[in-house]
């Protein structure tokens, strides 16, 4: 009898018996009955102490493989330690079974007491709510439950299943359910039966084959062993009968069709099984059919495939977002919901460190487990993006305040005569109210520029009269070292030259150094223990790279000297009001070559020209003179910015019409229009301009060479 | 007011309409008359289990029961859903034991969509899950040889036709 509920019992006897469809729960039940595969309770009894286990021993082969079959659709394999029961001798077969397939923990699994106890319709009503590649693995699970999925009789069963699969086209002729299943939902290489290898899925060989494994398939265009030199080898290639499939087996685009030498042998072997020529053609035509079946119904199952992977993905990308909206409900609850919003939205978005995190963009569901697993770590992660967010607000505000500063600060700056020391802005930001200013302002508090502007008015003139004290003595400190009895006022003397050691010795007079890039340059800028500073690219002033020079200042007082002056008392700027001709008389060129001539300069040029070299100051006719200056050209420089107007000290490039232009613009109350309109040369207008003591010695001025012009014949006297 | 009475003797006194969840139970209320006042023996079914098919019969009373032969009637090519209400999941997260009991109680008590309930449960245990995973789930023996094992990933004949 077969094992069914009293619930459905009396249903069909209500219903009466024939009007059932053919594929309900209560047909397979009937299909399965037949096979007496199911048990009823006195079965299990039977099971349970049955006497006959020993005497299958006993018993012939024939029948003991009988009985085994049927042992295997009777007998349940549960064990039976754990329920209380005592559990039955041990069968030969048994004995042979090895110890890891017989190892079973804790109490009667669910799924065997459901296959023992309860109604074999109840366990048909479970499996038709599973799909054809779970009855599959079930039927792999155990003997019994192969024995009952594995039966043709449950072919129902496999139908219901497979509709349970949407979209999925109809079983083939040519495969059963099992086999379709294996086709469709096994994902293992089924030559060499390993997993995650990649397989390609060959429908028209009804078989799935790893990327490797590929090779072994011949190709269906070339290979002559493929179609051999059979009878049948021009049928194949005229009708076309043979499966091929289009794979990409290499790395490049490329794709090869192949072909599948146990189907050609095959059909080689049916053919040659024919014995008229009528059945040959009939054969060949009702191949050539099949074979136009076949590949329909793979592209059908191609299409089918493709659909499923992409709603595969689809339902995998659903399960992440709701695993991080989870997650993101579970972070409000502790507070960094926040946090992690400010992650995704932030500028990085696209790298996004939260919804990439290997906890959170799982495709699983969160559980309360899980939850406790992961939140730590998340926690950790988001209050370290916090800590590192609050510290970039914070240095993009401060930078953003020091910008603005540096900004006002410049445009003071402009306003001043730099001929006297000024400080940089990082002087100035070291300095405790504005370091207060910038720092302690309140970040939800506006700095605003007539703020900043206004404390710089008030606080200014103080430090730098402070500065200014502290870092002239610095310099006669330096000066000491050479002069011990040097004082402040030896610093403007021309014969007073400092050098920079970080740039191969440039010279610098007073206050040049106050400029120069290297005593300058913030060398703080990649610290983080300073609070303002890394913010700026000029830091304070510093000493550190400058030296008295006791070559240069040789040179000057050699030049000096040839000027009748005394060096003791003459200024730099003496030298420059008096601004001499200098000829090197080195350098003075044969006039055959194309740069003949001679070689002249201003001060301070000569202090930079090669100390070996003969120099002649001042020492040339009044004529030659009035040549040589009438044939120099206007001063030039290769800087720009390089002069600064002598009344409102803004800076200027070397061109004399832009000079003028200033001069006309801002300062026409100053200067006298007739004197200025005719001049040519910068040099004409030395009054109206100072160099800019920010630009190295070197770029002030340009030497030039002058070339006296040959004597001409005399003119011809007319007769 | 029904009286049930369970397998370990114990008495339960509920509503008609909800007993009358069960096919069972309605039908032999139906048979013993309105006014009996005799308490229902329910032999194949524990008081654990029959107040906890008692909170589900209590929770989806009212609703319409399915029609007698919606069993047989339906047409089984339809796509099954494996899709258990909110209320019902949480209901029948119970262990093992408890599931067996309850699929059995509503196969007994006929409560077709408490059975339907515990099925799907069931399928969905079993669901994506490797052979091995399965065995694992619900204690199965793998009475295979290795050598059987690797035989049937190959194999997928009908056993008639091995």
């Amino acid at each position: 009898m077969a094992r069914r509920s009293e619930r459905l019992q009396g249903k069909k006897d209500a219903l009466g018996e024939p009007q059932m469809h053919e594929m309900t729960v209560g047909t397979v039940l009937d299909s399965i009955g037949g096979l007496k595969r199911a048990r009823d309770e006195e079965d299990n009894q039977d099971y349970d102490e049955d006497p006959d286990d020993n005497r299958d021993d006993e018993e012939s082969p024939k029948r003991r493989r009988k009985r085994s079959k049927k042992a295997v659709s009777a007998k349940s394999s549960v064990p039976l330690s754990g329920t209380g029961e005592q559990p039955p001798e041990p069968s030969t077969k048994r004995q042979r079974m090895p110890e890891e397939f017989r190892k079973v923990r804790g109490r009667l699994g669910l799924l065997e007491r459901l296959a023992k106890d309860v109604p074999l319709d109840v366990i048909l009503e479970v499996f038709c709510y599973l799909d054809p590649g779970d009855l599959l693995r079930l039927a792999r699970t155990s003997k019994d439950l192969r024995s009952i999925l594995m039966s043709k009789s449950s072919e129902s069963i496999w139908c219901i299943a497979r509709g349970n699969v949407e979209g999925l086209p109809p079983c083939p002729v040519d495969l059963n359910e099992p086999q379709y299943a294996h086709l469709l939902f096994e994902s293992y290489c089924h030559i060499c039966m390993h997993s995650g290898r990649r397989e390609t899925i060959l429908w028209k060989f009804r078989m799935r084959s790893c990327r490797k494994c590929l090779w072994t398939f011949p190709s269906a265009w070339i290979d002559d062993a493929y179609y051999g030199d059979h009878p049948l080898g021009a049928a194949y290639r005229h009708l076309d009968i043979l499966p091929r499939e289009s794979v990409k087996r290499r790395s490049s685009h490329r794709r090869d069709q192949i072909g599948h030498t146990e189907i050609a042998e095959r059909h080689k072997t049916e053919y040659d099984a024919l014995e008229t020529e009528d059945d040959r053609k009939a054969w060949l035509t009702r191949k050539s059919e099949e074979r136009l079946a076949i590949t329909k119904h793979s592209e059908l199952c191609e299409r089918w495939y493709r659909a499923r992977l992409e709603d595969r993905a689809d339902e995998l990308n659903d399960i992440r977002m709701e695993r991080k909206e989870a997650i993101l409900t579970r972070l409000d609850e502790i507070g960094w919901r926040d946090e992690a919003e400010k992650i995704m939205d932030g500028p990085f978005h696209h790298i996004d460190p939260f919804s990439n995190h290997k906890s959170v963009k799982q495709s699983k569901k969160l559980t309360d487990h899980g939850w406790h697993y992961i939140k730590d770590e998340l926690v950790k992660l988001l209050s370290d993006h916090k800590a590192a967010r609050v510290a970039q607000e914070r240095s993009r505000l401060l930078s953003s305040r020091v910008s603005s500063f540096q900004k006002i600060y410049n445009v003071i700056l402009s306003e001043y005569d730099l001929r006297n020391p000024f400080p940089t802005v990082g002087d100035i930001l070291v300095n405790k109210v504005f370091e207060a200013l910038i720092w302690d302002t309140p970040e939800d508090e506006a700095l605003t520029d007539a703020t900043i502007r206004s404390k710089l008015l008030e606080h200014l003139p103080g430090i730098i009269a402070e500065w200014r004290a502290a870092k002239i003595q610095e310099l006669v400190e330096i000066m000491k070292k050479s002069h011990p009895t040097a004082t402040a006022d030896d610093l403007h003397l021309a014969t007073t030259v400092f050098e920079c050691k970080a740039c191969y010795g440039n010279p610098l007079y007073y206050p040049q150094m106050f400029y120069h890039r290297c005593c300058i340059h913030n060398r703080n800028l990649r610290l983080n223990n300073e609070r303002v500073l890394p913010f700026i690219c000029d830091g304070p002033w510093t000493s550190t790279s400058i030296d008295f020079s006791d070559r240069y200042s040789n040179r000057a007082r050699t030049i000096v000297e040839a000027c009748s002056v005394d060096p003791t008392t003459t200024t730099y700027n003496d030298i420059c009001a008096a601004n001499p001709l200098i000829e090197c008389l080195t350098c003075k060129r044969d006039p055959h070559v194309w740069d003949a001539g001679r070689y002249f300069m201003r001060w301070p040029l000569p202090i930079l020209h090669d100390s070996g070299h003969d120099l002649n100051v001042n020492n040339l006719g009044e004529e030659e003179g009035k040549n040589i200056v009438a044939f120099e050209p206007s001063i030039r420089s290769e800087s720009c910015s390089s002069i600064c107007c002598a009344y409102c000290h803004k800076e200027q490039t070397t061109s004399i019409s832009s000079l003028i232009l200033h001069l006309k613009d801002e300062h026409i109350d100053i200067i006298d229009l007739e004197e200025v309109k005719d001049c040519h040369k910068l040099q004409e207008l030395r009054q109206h301009w100072y160099w800019n003591p920010v630009i190295l010695l070197k770029w002030m001025g340009q030497p030039f060479r002058y070339k006296e012009l040959p004597q001409l014949p005399a003119p011809l006297a007319l007769e | 007011m029904i009286v049930l009475k369970t397998s370990d003797n114990e008495t339960f006194t509920v509503e008609r309409d909800v007993a009358e969840r069960s096919v069972l139970i309605k039908n032999m209320l139906d048979d013993i008359g309105e006014n009996s006042e005799q308490a229902i023996p329910l032999p194949n079914v524990n008081s654990s289990v029959l107040k906890k098919v008692l909170e589900y019969c209590e929770h989806h009373r009212g609703e319409p029961l399915p029609a007698a032969d919606a069993d047989t009637s339906q047409d089984d090519t339809r796509k099954r859903t494996t899709d258990i209400s909110e209320w019902d999941q949480k209901f029948i997260t119970v262990d093992q034991e408890m599931l067996f009991e309850i699929i059995l109680a509503a196969n007994y008590l006929d409560i077709k969509s408490l059975l339907d309930v515990g099925c799907k449960t069931v399928a969905n245990m079993i669901k994506g899950k490797t052979p091995e995973e399965i065995r694992k789930l619900f204690n199965i023996v793998n009475d295979f040889t290795p050598e059987e094992e690797a035989q049937i990933k190959k194999e997928n004949e009908w056993a008639e036709d091995r």
